[in-house]
């Protein structure tokens, strides 16, 4: 088929600009595949081949069939193809086909989100109509079952529907607790469909691997064992995943037949405005430069963009540019009402809206019709997110064009060096562990609450030993009671109103806006996140208004605030404190230690400063009153060693060359030496030699716009020629270390395959966990990890040498945000200290 | 317990020990108050029962109910035929609490029949929760020979909860087949408009006349009990559970008997209970039983002790039976003596058959305008929102019709006024020159309480042979020779002007 390419004018006007070399820095050119098709297969139903081609269909995709034919032979199968490949269909053939056979059957369809689960359902409901009128008696029953089924229609539901469409939450919440509600239909089930389990990671991944857990004692308790049939948008280890999560033997589909239009893919780098500091043009400014030439050549648009801040900022500016297209520019995030969401995602389908800004929350398989184009503005933090965002636009055998706009942050950048990451490389694997105790324990108490545990039995692939200890928790709590091999619930609690799968606890907390006495409800976000975006005093963005917090009531789980503009925004203030519980594993490597361990995190949002929006002058910082949160969790890290800390206090990094203290100096000087009394005000000596007396910058000359500012006296101090060596050592070690940290944390999640909220860093020069020299460490965020401390334990070497190279390479003269991170956000160029300690961590002694 | 795990899920907040007890001790005994103790062994182990007899001396509440004819006694409450009464086993459990969730069991089974003129209790204990399958399949063949379950609140709550549990041993479940007699779902429907509280212990006080001893424990402290029992082994203070659950049983027993009887229609009940006959001809309504539901009523409405409200109720309810059957002509007495109780609902069906049916439009808005009169003197509020805006409505297209079909079939349209208010100023003017005139609002200002342009505008009519005339006074007024003062009750203004042929004393009528 050949259609207009409406992308190609958009490049060649592109391509007339001087800089085009340096701004693409990658294209591409998929072409149109027309795709693989087959037969229907003999043997289904006579009356369901006839009704699939009655609405149009004739051949199936590879795919489709090569699903048909696995679950036809009992197989559990997991189909991981591109968007808009009719993964749908590929299920419901053969189960559809089962129901046709056996007028019992039913199936249970699994959805992550209520919405998914409503677009799900009216696809059904259309093609059980179609049903009957081929075959009157036919009937599939098709219910759902969720939060908003109403009380009145659930017996019903229960006893009759055949397909049943449902989310993890109620199956945990609300059906299993009463499974024996659920008896006919649990006792005639054949099939589970999971949609989209690659949403299915990290702590809901791992509750919900505990909910199938629970559902399989049910499943036997009824003598069933349902096939799984599950779909994912691209994952690096689909196969792996799926049987972790069901703990069963899965088989895998993952060669597309459908066919695609053309697509043009783009990394675009902004330019270099500042060599020497590296600053490139702001991603936020060139994604609205390119977007309005999108808009321009009449090209439907959708930008991804990391966080939601930049997109209410995007959608201001653009609409800025189009006032009279206001309606056609629109934004999208959590945080909006569902309503809202809906409005917006209609609106996209049927073309009214032309540039849509979304974080992504639209990344799921909300059915947003076709677009023709999608921008990212930054990398969305993980290698899947890109596909998937990428492969948003493009649907039908249109031609499109998929673009992805780099930040100046070091993965950007070393994404655009390395575009294989994206094009080539498989994305990440999904990372899960069930069996983390806090989440195990949880499900364990669901668990013995609907179905007695009896003294050897299983859960999942855990043997009596691994959940004995559990068992005899909630015995000791008071929740179970051992009389005759069994362990019986006897208290009245209901367990499964204690935990969300969703996250680790804690409310969520509605933001609320007064308007004439009456409160408003705005939207909603987590505990965790509540502390750092809504504090009181926090500047918070939505909908495109500008909102200051007032108040947040912890305690009622809301905040108060205010519509106000505002010339600053927030940023808050984390204090972090360590503990280490255990070393687990550690190894020598070079001249330093690395270790895998367990430890306790506790941190505190303890202030917040109020920066220029233009600047990012700081102009205030206020201290607040919050909560810390505690975690417990895996690390992986560094201990720098005697040897290696010598090394750096050898080498060229102690700079004694003299320096243009200014004019006035030996005055200035002469005064500092009289009022510290000519001792050092480090250790303590009294020196008569004035010459083995020193001045000290506290804050460095270079950071001061004149050297007048630079030697004002409270800026100056007497250190003998000692102290002062170890103090500027000391300095560059750690602005050196926090230049290693930023480019590591950066670069890190592209070698652990996960997201960027998955890890955090913590680094202290003067560490008390390795007895005062430095140490640099990383860990996991999910309480009690998920395993990336432990794989980082196998692989830091191997970041160290990517970010060596990063920093080599980068044109800036001492460090830029694209590399060891900025000059101003360090308050110290550290490019030289942080490569010196990089090719340690190495092993060169460059 | 262990310690590196408790400890490491402590430090995530999970509240350990709050509730960490000794491992309960083996119960020593069972409570002195019981006598014949029931051991049995079966496949799944052994547990115990205790049994009781409530002989034919036995007195619960007024008199005693358990006697030789008893067994034999037909129970009509079911559309099962030929039930007796010695088909039944009364049922009743004491769980571990209140939720239908697979988590709740029941650690007490209490179960009466009645043979041989007595009533025979056994209660099903656990001694311990391990004893619980031993004793579902020892409950499982006592229930068997018995064709009828009798509960109260057995469909919504013992037998579910049972049921799960037979599930959960993967026992067939032996209560499914079962006919099932809840005695809530009768008391609710007999007791309705006499108690507030149909709890089996208001029921039995008031109806049974039963007040239990002070051993009685309530039933929200049974659950807790019990595990403070299994904690301690202590088994003294379980003596009042066994009680309750005891008198539970015997009650639903001689509640049956009752039930039966006022079903049965042997005697007039509505001396005792003087919602009696209303709440039975509710009941009978509602199983589409208009035959029987009206007979009902009309006992009712013989009832000196029936209160105005029962009354009002009985009687609108008696007209709609009638009117579903069309039988206009028979509901109408029974709406117009409503009506005159002040009966809404009555008002409204009058306005409806006067309107739709006999076409007497002049009595339809006579009931609608005393319905709006009684809805501006309404405290519910909604209902006024909702009501009156219909009822005003309706009285427009009344007074449509009037003028349609009377005198008004050559009414002219004489004048438009901006809005209700004005319209009757100058009405009440034409009315001094003894010209009849109607007035017509446009809806949209009914509904909505404005007038902005023609919505709401108000249209007097008056009949042909009047318009000449009426013209000449709106005319005048217009001129301003007329002056319509805010306060219109003042004719002063209006002495003024003469008429020749006019006498303004002179009735119409």
């Amino acid at each position: 088929m050949q259609t207009k390419d409406i992308i190609n004018p958009l490049i060649n006007s592109w391509k007339k600009k001087e800089n085009y070399e340096e701004l693409i820095s990658h294209y591409h050119l998929n072409e149109a595949f027309d795709g693989a098709f087959c037969d229907l297969p003999t043997d289904i139903h006579p009356d369901l081949a006839s009704l699939i081609q009655l609405m149009g269909i004739h051949q199936l995709y590879e795919h489709q069939l090569k699903t048909y034919d696995l679950v036809s032979q009992g197989k559990n199968v997991v189909i991981n193809t591109g968007t808009a490949s009719g993964k749908t269909l590929a299920f419901q053939l053969p189960i559809l086909n089962q129901c046709f056979k056996n007028s019992l059957s039913t199936a249970l369809f699994i959805y992550p989100t209520k919405a998914l689960a409503y677009d799900q359902l009216t696809n059904l409901q259309d093609f059980n109509q179609a049903v009957k009128t081929i075959n009157k008696k036919m009937d599939f029953r098709i219910g759902i079952y969720d939060g908003d089924t109403p009380k009145g229609q659930r017996s019903k539901i229960r006893k009759t529907s055949r397909i049943l469409l449902t989310n993890p939450d109620m199956l945990h919440y609300a059906i299993l607790p009463y499974h024996t509600n659920w008896e006919t239909f649990l006792m005639n089930l054949r099939y589970i469909v999971i949609d989209e389990i690659h949403i299915y990671r990290g702590v809901f991944g791992s509750h919900v691997g505990n909910v199938f857990r629970r559902l399989q004692r049910v499943f036997e308790l009824n003598g069933v064992s349902p096939q799984i049939i599950c779909t994912t948008a691209t994952i690096g280890n689909p196969k792996e995943f799926a049987e972790k999560l069901f703990e069963r033997q899965f088989s895998l589909v993952d060669k597309d037949g459908s066919p695609h239009g053309k697509k043009h893919f783009i990394l675009y780098n902004p330019p270099i405005i500042n060599p020497e500091l590296g600053v490139r043009k702001s991603a936020l400014q060139e994604t609205i430069s390119v977007t309005s030439d999108l808009l321009d050549f009449d090209i439907q648009t959708l930008i991804f963009q990391v966080s939601r801040r930049s997109v209410e900022i995007s959608l201001r500016k653009l609409r800025e540019i189009y006032p009279l297209n206001r309606q056609n520019i629109q934004a999208y995030r959590s945080g909006y009402l569902a309503s809202e969401r809906r409005a917006l995602e209609s609106d996209l389908r049927n073309g009214k809206i032309k540039a849509l800004f979304s974080t992504n929350a639209l990344e799921l398989g909300i059915d947003i019709g076709s677009l023709s184009a999608v921008v990212i503005a930054g990398y969305p933090g993980t290698i899947a997110s890109t596909q998937q965002q990428m492969g948003r636009s493009g649907r039908h055998l249109e031609p499109s064009l998929a673009m992805m706009i780099a930040s100046p942050m070091p993965i950007d950048q070393y994404l655009v060096q390395n575009p294989d990451f994206i094009f080539r490389n498989s994305p990440e694997n999904v990372l899960i562990n069930p069996n983390n105790p806090l989440i195990l324990l949880h499900h364990l108490r669901c668990a013995s609450h609907e179905l007695f545990f009896q003294e050897g039995e299983t859960f999942g692939n855990l043997s009596w030993e691994e959940i004995a200890p559990y068992i005899e928790i909630l015995k000791d709590e008071g929740n179970l009671y051992y009389s005759n091999n069994r362990f019986m619930w006897i208290s009245d609690l209901y367990p499964a109103a204690e935990i969300s799968l969703r996250n680790m606890g804690g409310n969520p907390v509605k933001l609320i806006e007064i308007l004439e006495d009456q409160e408003i409800l705005i939207g909603q976000i987590d505990y965790s996140s509540s502390l750092w975006m809504v504090h009181p005093g926090a500047v918070y963005m939505h909908l495109g208004e500008n909102y200051v917090v007032t108040s947040l009531d912890l305690d009622q789980s809301k905040a108060y605030l205010n519509r106000k503009m505002t010339m600053h925004y927030t940023e808050p203030k984390r204090e972090t404190e360590i503990d280490l519980k255990q070393i687990i594993q550690q190894k020598s490597v070079n001249t330093y230690q690395i270790c895998f361990g367990n430890i306790d995190v506790t941190s505190q949002i303890t202030a917040y400063k109020e920066r220029l929006w233009d600047t990012h002058e700081i102009i205030k910082e206020e201290p607040l009153d919050l909560p810390s949160v505690e975690l417990s969790t895996e690390a992986c890290w560094i201990n720098f060693s005697d040897e290696m800390v010598n090394k750096l206090r050898e080498s060229e990094l102690w700079n004694n060359d003299p320096a243009d203290y200014g004019k006035n100096w030996i005055k200035t000087r002469e005064m500092i030496l009289q009022r510290d009394q000519f001792t050092c005000q480090l250790c303590k000596r009294v020196e008569d030699n004035k010459s083995n007396l020193h001045i000290h910058h506290k804050t460095p000359i270079r950071m001061f716009s004149s050297i007048e500012e630079a030697n004002q006296p409270n800026n100056l101090v007497t250190l003998c020629v000692k102290c002062h060596q170890r103090v500027e050592v000391n300095v560059k070690i750690r602005s050196g270390l926090a230049g290693v940290g930023y480019i590591i944390r950066s670069l890190s999640p592209l070698f652990l395959m996960c997201d960027l909220s998955d890890i955090e860093i913590h680094l202290d020069p003067v560490s008390k966990l390795n007895s005062g020299q430095p140490i640099c460490m990383l860990y996991d965020t999910v309480p009690f990890g998920i395993g990336l401390s432990q794989k980082l334990y196998e692989i830091f070497p191997q970041i160290f040498q990517a970010s060596l190279n990063l920093a080599k390479n980068c044109e800036c003269d001492d460090g830029c945000p694209a590399c060891i991170g900025p000059v101003a956000e360090n308050g110290y160029g550290s490019k030289k200290e942080s490569i010196a300690i990089l090719s340690l961590l190495v092993g060169n002694n460059e | 317990m262990n310690d590196e795990l408790s400890d490491r899920l402590k430090k995530l907040g999970v509240h350990l020990g709050a509730n960490h007890l000794k491992s309960p001790t083996q119960p020593v005994g069972l409570p002195n108050l019981i006598n014949p103790k029931f051991e049995f062994q079966n496949r799944f182990g052994h547990s115990i029962a205790v049994d009781q007899n409530y002989d034919r001396d036995y007195i619960h509440g007024l008199k005693a109910y358990f006697n030789d004819s008893l067994p034999k006694k037909q129970i009509i409450l079911s559309e099962k035929a030929n039930l007796l009464f010695k088909d039944c086993v009364f049922i009743d459990t004491e769980t571990t609490g209140l939720s239908q969730s697979t988590g709740t069991f029941a650690f007490m089974v209490g179960v009466g029949v009645i043979k041989q003129g007595r009533f025979f209790l056994r209660q099903y204990f656990l001694r311990n929760p391990g004893e619980e399958q031993a004793m579902l399949l020892d409950l499982a063949s006592f229930i068997e020979p018995y064709e009828v379950l009798v509960s109260y609140n057995g469909i919504g709550f013992d037998i579910p909860i049972l049921s799960n549990r037979y599930k959960l041993y993967r026992l067939p479940h032996p209560l499914k087949q079962k006919t099932h007699i809840d005695l809530l779902k009768y008391a609710r429907k007999l007791w309705r408009f006499q108690y507030n509280d149909r709890s089996l212990k208001s029921i039995e006080t008031n109806v049974l006349k039963f007040n239990r001893g002070d051993e009685e424990i309530p039933g929200w402290m049974v659950p807790d009990m019990y595990r403070e029992y299994i904690k301690t082994g202590n088994i003294q203070p379980m003596n009042g559970v066994f009680y309750h659950n005891a008198i539970d049983i015997v009650s639903l027993g001689v509640l049956l008997d009752v039930v039966n009887e006022i079903y049965s229609a042997s005697q007039d009940f509505s001396l005792e209970f003087n919602t009696i006959n209303f709440a039975l001809a509710l009941s009978h309504q509602k199983d589409n039983n208009p035959d029987e539901a009206i007979r009902r009523y009309k006992e009712a409405l013989n009832q000196t002790n029936l209160s105005t409200d029962i009354r009002i109720k009985t009687l609108e309810n008696i007209g709609f039976l009638h009117k579903n059957n069309s039988a206009y002509d028979k509901a109408l007495p029974y709406w117009a003596e409503a009506a005159t109780l002040g009966s809404e609902k009555a008002m409204m069906e009058l306005a409806k058959y006067f309107e739709h049916h006999s076409k007497d439009y002049q009595k339809a808005i006579n009931y609608v305008e005393e319905l709006i009169l009684l809805m501006d003197n309404k405290e519910n509020r909604i209902r006024k929102k909702i009501l009156l805006p219909e009822l005003e409505h309706r009285k427009q297209r009344l007074y449509k019709k009037i003028l349609k079909e009377k005198e008004m079939k050559d009414a002219q349209l004489i004048y438009r006024a901006p809005g209700m208010l004005a319209a009757q100023s100058i009405q009440i003017l034409l009315e001094s020159f003894h010209i009849q005139s109607q007035v017509i609002q446009e809806s949209a200002g009914i509904a909505y309480g404005f007038t902005a342009g023609g919505l709401g505008s108000a249209n007097i009519y008056v009949s042909k042979e009047d318009e000449v005339e009426a013209i000449k006074v709106i005319e005048l007024m217009e001129s301003g020779a007329l002056k319509i003062e805010d306060d219109i009750s003042t004719d002063q203004e209006f002495d003024d002007i003469e008429f020749e042929d006019d006498d303004p004393l002179k009735s119409d009528d």
